[in-house]
């Protein structure tokens, strides 16, 4: 029933429909964040950060198969991620599915213990920065 | 030295302007006279359909003004009908008595309207649809119809029939002769589609119906077939096809069978009268469509001025549909019933697509389009080459890929050859180089010289992306702007066009009118348009809003939110303030600031916190993040001042209670001080009163932003209740007539101020009652949306993220 995609391992995030159409969400896990975006039917998932300045791309507007980051309009490509206008630059695209009800994204292998290690070490960090405030 | 001829041309239509200018390029050593018995200048006639359904005004279509005329010495005689010719005196004389002697004389009459012999046309409430006062009488008309009848089903009936509709007319019919609409551009399986399509907009058609005649007492009051069957109507609008005008030509003696005779050089019978358009008869041929005029004319003209040698030989006849929201294209031998004849066919009869391609002898001789009609100009060019297809005809049906939506949709990827402009026969090559050769920026300068999108328009968004691709960073937008490239219509219009055609959605705007996706900029404005429009009926839809609108918060920098309460007039209380540090301290807001709008904001805060804040805070959302009524500003006036001359606090609460929570085309910030110095800065202000002694000042188009601007003075007034008056009604006169994004600074220098008073202050009682209503209506639909979302976001997952848990496990490997 569900296709495999080699080295890949797909996540259950949110049921079908939950998204309303035309719209997007901050997808979390520990500190890496992506994009998903409810395409009307069709979902895209990209990096959650605008390559320009670190824009919140699941709160644009979406334009076809595009979509315009809130801080400064960069127009942001959901097929292959390249910035379409404002400037040049790239956010990695994640495949996506609808599994059983379930819109699911697939990260590479090992992708969950890379997380984890990012995550003790942004913790670091927040921690160093209250010493420091 | 050659004498310099006098050249006439009776008629001031497409056909006879687009000859002249011909010539004109030419530089010959003519004068030319003009004859024109409508009292218009040149206008786009295949627009009048536009005109009719608001989508343009009068004054949109005009293809040349009054400077053209002046700038090449032409003489125009507006309201003046030819009604005689003496072809041995060569002379044409004129229904006021005028006489005009010629040397050449050029026949570009056009047609009439063909009127059937039916009893009662000339009862009151019947109309033809041929020109600019047809389709001003049914404009008006449409004003005081209920039910409204088009009698013919073809090309003009339709677009007539769709006009009428979009002026809220409530019931219109169109009925027809043959056995299907637009019989003579449609085979039987087209001719249903097109049906359906029709329907679907609200518009009857009865088929198969012969008129018997119309009925009424002195006005139409229905109208009856041969079957003896009654429709009711209080307005028939004739639209059976055009006849050529040839009463004229008639007198001067040239031959005319159905229309002028002319040639392959379209001279006619006698060698000092040319003729062209409508008029003409070629090759036993009539053409009532606009595409062979220009290739008439550019023969002609090289005729009259002595370059024989270019021949017309004939025009492969096409149309297109010009009905918003209904896709038609037809053009050459669309039947394929001949021997030899074969048919490629796909329908769709769910999605309302029809395409149809007639092959013969291995070439494209004719095409059907319904429902996706983008292939059209492919399909014409073949038929017009007469290449043989071969190999294509595999993928003849689904050559290009469709546009993938969000992908820039590159037309400069296509061959040179390639046909932009269907109804001039303009190539993407010829765009090109008038770009280059002339360092056109604008797509005026490019449709000027290479009339590309000055037929029916359609292309007009293609010619752009040519301009955009050629001139690069050069390229400029036109001056009468549209909206947006999504949606490329005068920004005045649009509000007309959403009005008339009852759009309630932006998803609508953007499928009827525009590219069907939008973009950042347009969404956020048809959201506010449809809104104002419709005084918050419309039909809510947040992904086109921007992020603020949807979370009711103000995005930062860094993706967190800053949230500021209403503090009307800029007043607080303890209680007030209390809560709003117990919010802070609670969600660890980074910033507490005091802003510019004597209000508070909280920075720095997370998205999911939003609803809780506003829960515990339990005020009104300030719209410090909408395009909206943002404050009031205000000093303490009499309450303490030892100078003041006005309660500006209670004014100032009272003013924003007025208008809080009310959308605008860009935001408006507001003060009300009670002297004139002004301390809370009113006289900057996009609304302001200014209390003075024994009145107020009334101040708009104020600005301390990126311009500072001074206030211009509306109104002096002697009361407070006539004040606020006044600041609501040049309030929703603003709503109303600003252009998206347009801040009252400069909409007040666009309109001018004595307009604005003109049409708001000053204007008629039931002008000004209506401004207050309509601005009531949509109070009424004004709610708080912190204390609505608060307790029920609009979407159940509005504020959230989606965390995934650290254990997530992979569902499949």
């Amino acid at each position: 029933m569900v296709e495999a995609v080699k080295g890949c391992n797909w996540y259950p995030v949110v049921g079908v429909g939950v998204i309303p159409a035309k719209e997007g969400r901050r997808v979390r896990l520990g500190d890496w964040e992506a994009a998903l975006f409810n395409l009307g039917g069709e979902y895209r998932a990209v990096d959650g950060r605008c390559p320009h300045k670190r824009g919140p791309l699941a709160d644009g507007i979406i334009s076809g198969r595009a979509v315009f980051c809130p801080l400064h309009n960069w127009k942001i490509s959901l097929e292959n991620g390249c910035a379409l206008s404002g400037g040049k630059g790239q956010v990695k695209t994640y495949p996506v599915k609808v599994m059983g009800g379930k819109v699911c994204i697939a990260f590479e292998e090992g992708k969950l213990e890379e997380v984890e290690g990012e995550d003790a070490g942004a913790f670091a960090g927040e921690a160093l920065r209250d010493v420091g405030g | 030295m050659d004498e310099v001829k006098h050249l006439v041309v009776v008629g001031n239509g497409m056909a006879g302007m687009a000859c002249v200018d011909e010539i004109l390029k030419r530089r010959p050593p003519f004068k030319i006279t003009v004859l024109s018995e409508e009292p218009y200048y040149n206008y786009n006639r295949i627009l009048l359909s536009s005109v009719l359904a608001g989508e343009k005004s009068v004054e949109d279509i005009y293809i040349n003004t009054k400077e053209w005329y002046e700038k090449n010495n032409i003489d125009l005689f507006l309201d003046c009908k030819a009604v005689d010719v003496d072809a041995k005196e060569k002379v044409v004389a004129a229904a006021d008595g005028r006489t005009f002697h010629y040397d050449l004389l050029l026949f570009a009459t056009g047609s009439n309207p063909f009127i059937p012999p039916i009893e009662g046309v000339s009862k009151e409430g019947v109309y033809t649809f041929r020109n600019m006062a047809d389709a001003c009488h049914i404009l008006e008309r449409c004003k005081e119809t209920k039910k409204a009848v088009v009698i013919g089903g073809g090309l003009l009936g339709l677009e007539a029939a769709r006009g009428i509709l979009s002026q809220k007319v409530p019931s219109v019919a169109v009925v027809h002769l043959m056995d299907r609409l637009m019989d003579v551009q449609l085979d039987e399986v087209g001719g249903q589609f097109l049906k359906r399509e029709i329907e679907k907009l609200g518009i009857q058609v009865l088929l198969n119906k012969n008129t018997a005649k119309l009925l009424g007492n002195g006005r139409v009051e229905g109208v009856m077939f041969k079957d003896g069957s009654i429709i009711e109507a209080d307005m028939v609008v004739i639209a059976c096809g055009i006849r050529p005008n040839v009463e004229l030509a008639k007198k001067a003696g040239l031959k005319v069978t159905r229309g002028i005779e002319v040639n392959d050089r379209m001279e006619t019978s006698d060698p000092a009268i040319f003729a062209i358009g409508e008029c003409v008869e070629h090759r036993g041929k009539v053409y009532g469509l606009v595409a062979p005029l220009f290739e008439q004319g550019k023969v002609l003209a090289a005729t009259i001025t002595g370059e024989k040698g270019s021949v017309y030989e004939g025009s492969t006849l096409a149309t297109k549909l010009k009905v918003m929201g209904i896709e038609l294209f037809s053009a050459g031998d669309f039947k394929g019933e001949g021997p030899e004849m074969e048919t490629i066919a796909y329908q769709d009869h769910a999605f309302g697509v029809y395409k149809k391609v007639v092959v013969h002898q291995d070439r494209v001789a004719g095409t059907i389009l319904i429902g996706d009609a983008s292939d059209a100009n492919r399909f014409l060019e073949m038929i017009r080459k007469g290449e043989r297809i071969g190999e294509k005809r595999q993928r003849l049906l689904f050559d290009v890929p469709p546009a993938v939506p969000g992908s820039p949709t590159d037309v400069m990827s296509r061959p040179d050859e390639d046909t932009i402009c269907g109804c001039i026969g303009v190539t993407k090559g010829q765009i090109v180089a008038a770009i280059r050769q002339n360092g056109f920026k604008s797509v005026s300068e490019v449709k000027a010289c290479t009339k590309a999108s000055s037929g029916c328009g359609t292309c007009a968004g293609l010619v752009q992306e040519i301009l955009k691709a050629v001139a690069g960073t050069e390229f400029q937008e036109e001056k009468k702007n549209v909206l947006c490239a999504c949606v490329p219509f005068p920004k005045e219009r649009i509000r007309t066009m959403i009005q008339t055609q009852r759009l309630k959605t932006v998803q609508d705007v953007l499928d009827i009118y525009g590219d069907g996706m939008g973009c950042s900029f347009c969404k956020p404005a048809l959201s506010f348009i449809v809104d104002e429009v419709w005084l918050g009926e419309h039909q809510e839809d947040r992904s086109a809003r921007f992020i603020n609108d949807r979370v009711h918060a103000n995005i930062q920098n860094d993706g967190t939110f800053s949230v500021v309460p209403r503090m009307r007039g800029g007043v607080t209380t303890p209680e007030e303030l209390r809560k709003i540090a117990d919010v802070a301290e609670k969600y660890k807001v980074r910033m507490v600031k005091v802003t510019g709008s004597q209000r508070l904001d909280l920075l720095g805060v997370k998205k999911e916190d939003l609803p809780n804040i506003w829960a515990d805070l339990g005020m009104t959302s300030g719209y410090a993040y909408a395009k909206a009524v943002r404050m009031v500003k205000s000093c303490v006036g009499t309450d303490f001042c030892r100078y003041g001359t006005q309660d500006s606090i209670s004014t100032g609460i009272d003013l924003e209670r007025l208008l809080e929570g009310l959308y605008t085309p860009a935001k408006v910030k507001m003060g009300v001080v009670g002297c004139p110095r002004n301390c809370a800065e009113a006289l900057v202000k996009d609304i302001g009163l200014v209390g003075i002694e024994g009145g107020w000042q009334v101040v708009i188009g104020g600005a301390a932003g990126k311009r500072v601007r001074q206030a211009d003075i509306l109104t002096t007034v002697k009361t407070r209740e006539e004040a606020l008056e006044a600041a609501q009604i040049f309030f929703q006169y603003y709503r109303e007539n600003g252009e998206y994004i347009e801040r009252t600074y400069d909409f007040v220098e666009r309109l001018g101020l004595e307009k604005i008073r003109r049409e708001t202050v000053l204007a008629p009682e039931e002008a000004r009652k209506g401004l207050l209503e309509r601005l009531e209506k949509a109070r009424k639909k004004v709610v708080n949306p912190w204390a609505v979302e608060s307790k029920k976001p609009f979407h159940p997952m509005q504020f959230k993220d989606l965390v995934l848990p650290r254990e997530a496990e992979a569902l499949v490997v």
